[in-house]
């Protein structure tokens, strides 16, 4: 059954106006001017038939003006239809069984345990409440909708803990949601541990109850929470939860090759388990045996493959030039790549010199997702299609660094606005002398450029630059300046990419910049930051998405993250220590959020308004309301 | 029958005759006006009463000589004598509440009383007998028959105290007057007639069987002939106070063809039943009723 509601319920005292043609009409039947006349027989009897048909027409003039004003108060109320019977069902009790499938439920016979409270959670809920099952580690899985015990007693029977951590807060918001503005409660089963409060506390909407089944927690538990490679050794550092030692052995393996094994006590706490020098490739487990704690925490996997360097595409002007552009662009570009690929072995980045022409040409320049940033040197030549290639690198996530000394100077771009079509306002302005060389200001250090140089980015302030090229910020955000105050290193985001522009050339001429000790270092630190994938992560968490891979990581081990490299996904080392909290710090961390659920309760009723639009029923039938008054109006005149 | 000059048609105007205070004025300037002399009576009879005395012309009947003046005063006169008429008239006015609109100067009662004076005027003027009843629904004051000297007086007093009553009831008084009646005379109705015509008209009837001669003067307001009123009001009813919303322009044909219908219905059953039937504007002079009134009183007696 349908039944009407209102999102804006307030507009119906709009309603209200309808009543002023009324007034009008009976005030206006009041004012009538009393005229004493000496038999209104005639006038009773004469026209009465005429005047009864007047008179129904004025009530029907009325009765149309007060039913457009009704339906635009209508209209502006915003109506819905309603399913009275899913609204009955709305209005149900419920109880919500919130069921934790972290690893840390895990240990021997926790399960079970969890398992019987849940079922006599579900038995115990009082008559006609509907009851919903809901499981939850770091996310949360309806496992069963509000309804019928036995489909609930099903879910729990399935339900089984998983390598995730626990996160609380979500699981309660999501037991809340499904309960909604209903009147019920949460009966939580869980092993109380105290970690899964890290991501905040929980709130519920009012009018929920919320109980605590202990599930309990093993005795103890041993974990590999952490593999660290050194050049003289291996560090594994394993967690003894509980108060007693263990005597145990620590094994490591190479891709299933037992490299060591090493017997070990287990203070409570961390222990530093050393281990030998491991190889430069391969994916190295060190596992512990447990006996009575969680397993999937007994093993921790590392990879030990060199990181792939990022392609950093390094852009040069093409010819046509004066020399001394091109003797420029060479000379940056010899520090670039020297900066970027020093010696032999392969760094973190592998440039590519390009130039601009061939990377506007349609060739097969390969700007995917390989592609970690780009570095504009020189732009002549780059042509329409080279600066669409680069606008849609950046727009997709790519990452570009402008040397603004560089390019600027070049004819290719008429301007770097141009890139963009003007936004952002990249601003370059004409170069600068200086004969008092400018020094370089970190202006954010928070930053993750000036952050990851840390105590380096003091020393930019040696650096010396004889030619500046000043910048407009616009609507970026100035991580540097040099020291006349000009910004130097400006960002701005475009798209999903970044764009960084630097006021200076990155060559010998005109500035100390790459003689200077903090030349690479700033360099790897941008072009980190630039590149989408970061090449340090390379270890996840399970449930971690890695940027730019298509890994799964809903299990530890090894995957392929889907652009040729491999990582590892380890547990949350954090999950691996048991210890909880009582149940009364549990529900002491549980709030209300009133707030919440009413917003849930207005966007599922703007929802459906919002799918039907009554409103413009409404307002079409006021028309027509409106033009069948104009009508009889006009008869009536 | 003398004419009326212009001079003296003014007097007969409701709205000049209205703004004379006394009504025994009203009612002589009235007769006068309408009348340049009064003619003596015609009538001489058996019940004669002494007019005047003149001197003994010859060709004068002897018999007329006053002989004890004679033996008084040595000389001829003749006795002059004025014969008392024998006839009833009875003047009914309705005073009933709708007898007190007026959309002018002149109320329909005012317009009634001011003729019902000239009536009783000229009535005492010819030496008829006269009497007054007013009436709304139940006779509210009434003036027995009589041709005294102070008749005048009593009956310009009666009409001195009509004022506006309540509903009216034709027929009540008329069936009263009826049944009271021993003598045949006239008896004048001055009412607006708003009232059931049937009712009236048998009431009427009832006067005429019993010998009477009958002249009915319905007074009417300009504005009940010709509803005038072109903005819409609500018209209260001065003897019910009901009230009716009315566009006028949407009901004027439709109420003129009723008044139409009324007034020829009076007529036409009135006529047939030998009543004497006028309808009197108030803004017109009351010539018209006094017109009447001796048409009716020459044509019977």
């Amino acid at each position: 059954m349908l039944g009407l509601s209102f999102l804006v319920p307030a507009f119906l005292v709009g309603g209200l106006a309808a009543l002023v043609p009324l007034i009008l009409h009976l005030r206006r039947r009041e004012r009538l001017p009393r005229l004493p006349f000496s038999d209104i027989r005639f006038l009773r009897d004469v026209p009465v038939e005429q005047a009864r048909r007047r008179r129904l027409r004025e009530w029907l003039l009325l009765a149309l003006r007060v039913a457009a004003l009704f339906l635009l108060a209508l209209a502006f109320a915003r109506p819905f239809l309603n399913d009275t019977d899913a609204a009955a069902l709305a209005s149900q009790s419920a109880t919500v069984v919130l069921i934790d499938t972290s690893f840390s439920m895990s240990a021997p016979a926790q399960l079970a345990a969890a398992r019987g409270l849940a079922l006599e959670a579900i038995d115990a809920a009082p008559d006609g409440h509907l009851v919903g099952v809901v499981a939850f580690d770091t996310r949360t899985r309806v496992v069963a909708e509000l309804g019928e015990r036995p489909a609930a007693r099903s879910a729990i029977e399935a339900v089984s803990p998983g390598p995730r951590g626990t996160r609380y807060a979500d699981g309660l918001a999501a037991a809340g949601a499904m309960i909604g503005t209903r009147d019920g409660r949460i009966v939580v089963v869980t092993d109380l541990q105290a970690g899964g409060w890290n991501a905040g506390d929980g709130l519920v909407p009012p009018g929920v109850d919320v109980s605590i089944r202990d599930a309990g927690r093993p005795d103890g538990n041993l974990a590999i929470v952490a593999v660290e490679s050194e050049p003289t050794q291996t560090l594994a550092v394993l967690f003894r939860a509980g108060t007693v030692s263990d005597d145990t052995i620590v094994s490591l393996r190479v891709d299933d090759e037992l490299l060591a094994e090493v017997a070990v006590t287990a203070e409570p706490g961390h222990t530093t388990v050393r281990l030998p020098v491991l190889p430069e490739a391969g994916v190295a487990t060190v596992s512990v045996n447990d006996g009575v704690g969680y397993g999937v925490d007994d093993r921790r996997y590392r990879l030990l493959d060199p990181p792939a360097p990022t392609p950093v595409l390094i852009v040069v002007g093409g010819g046509g030039g004066d020399d001394g552009d091109a003797a420029r662009d060479t000379d940056a570009v010899f520090y670039l790549q020297r900066a970027l690929a020093p010696g032999e072995s392969a760094g973190p980045f592998l440039p590519e010199v390009v130039r601009a022409e061939a990377y506007g040409a349609p060739t097969n320049i390969a700007l995917g997702p390989r592609t970690g940033a780009v570095i504009l040197v020189g732009g002549r030549g780059l042509g329409r299609r080279g600066r669409e290639r680069l606008a849609t690198f950046v727009r997709d996530g790519g990452g570009l660094f402008v040397v603004g000394g560089n390019a600027a100077d070049l004819g290719g771009l008429d301007s770097l606005d141009s890139l963009f079509g003007g936004e952002p306002e990249l601003g370059l302005g004409a170069s600068l002398t200086h004969p008092e060389p400018v020094g370089l200001m970190s202006q954010d250090p928070r930053h993750p450029i000036m952050g990851g140089l840390g105590g380096l980015a003091g020393a930019l302030g040696q650096t010396r630059f004889s030619q500046t090229r000043p910048l407009r910020a616009g609507d970026g955000t100035v991580l540097a300046r040099f020291s006349d105050g000009n910004p130097a290193l400006v960002e701005h985001t475009v798209g999903a990419g970044r764009l960084l522009i630097f006021g200076a050339g990155l060559g010998a001429d005109g500035s100390d910049f790459p003689r200077r000790a903090t030349f690479v270092p700033f360099l790897h630190e941008t072009l980190t930051y630039l590149s989408a994938t970061d090449t340090r992560s390379r270890e996840f968490i399970v449930g971690d998405s890695p940027v730019g891979t298509v890994a799964r990581t809903e299990a530890p081990g090894v995957v392929e993250a889907g652009d040729g490299r491999r990582v590892v996904v380890n547990v949350d080392p954090r999950e691996s220590d048991p210890t909880a909290v009582t149940p009364e710090q549990f529900a002491a961390s549980v709030g209300t959020l009133s707030r919440a659920a009413e917003r849930q309760e207005r966007d599922a009723a703007g929802g459906r308004e919002s799918g039907q639009q009554l409103w413009r029923v409404l307002l079409m039938l006021m028309i027509v309301v409106l033009v069948a008054e104009g009508l009889l109006g006009r008869r009536m005149a | 029958m003398a004419s009326v000059t212009g001079r003296e048609r003014s007097f007969l105007d409701p709205a000049v005759v209205a703004r004379i205070g006394s009504l025994e004025l009203i009612a002589r300037t009235i007769v006068e006006g309408f009348f340049a002399g009064l003619h003596r009576s015609p009538f001489k009879g058996f019940s004669v009463e002494f007019s005047e005395y003149r001197p003994y012309l010859p060709g004068d009947d002897p018999g007329t000589i006053d002989w004890k003046l004679f033996a008084r005063s040595d000389r001829h006169y003749v006795k002059k004598f004025e014969q008392e008429t024998n006839l009833e008239c009875h003047l009914l006015l309705d005073v009933s509440a709708s007898m007190g609109y007026a959309s002018h100067a002149v109320s329909k009662l005012r317009f009634g009383v001011c003729l019902a004076a000239a009536l009783a005027y000229l009535m005492h003027r010819q030496r008829d007998a006269v009497g007054l009843t007013l009436f709304d629904d139940h006779v509210v004051d009434s003036v027995p028959v009589g041709s005294r000297g102070g008749q005048l007086r009593a009956l310009l007093a009666g009409l001195s105290r009509a004022s506006p009553g309540t509903r009216s009831d034709v027929q009540m008084p008329l069936h009263q007057l009826a049944a009271q009646l021993t003598r045949r005379g006239l008896v004048v109705l001055i009412s607006d007639l708003l009232d059931d015509p049937a009712g009236i008209i048998e009431g009427l009837k009832h006067l005429r069987f019993q010998g009477s001669e009958v002249l009915v003067l319905q007074t009417l307001d300009p504005a009940e002939l010709t509803f005038p009123f072109d903005q819409p009001a609500r018209f209260e009813d001065l003897e019910t106070a009901d009230a009716v919303p009315v566009v006028p322009e949407q009901v004027r044909a439709q109420y003129l063809d009723q008044m139409r219908s009324l007034s020829e219905r009076y007529r036409r059953e009135l006529r047939r039943a030998g009543i004497d039937y006028h309808q009197l504007n108030t803004s017109t002079p009351l010539d018209t009723a006094l017109r009447a009134y001796l048409s009716t009183r020459a044509r019977r007696w």
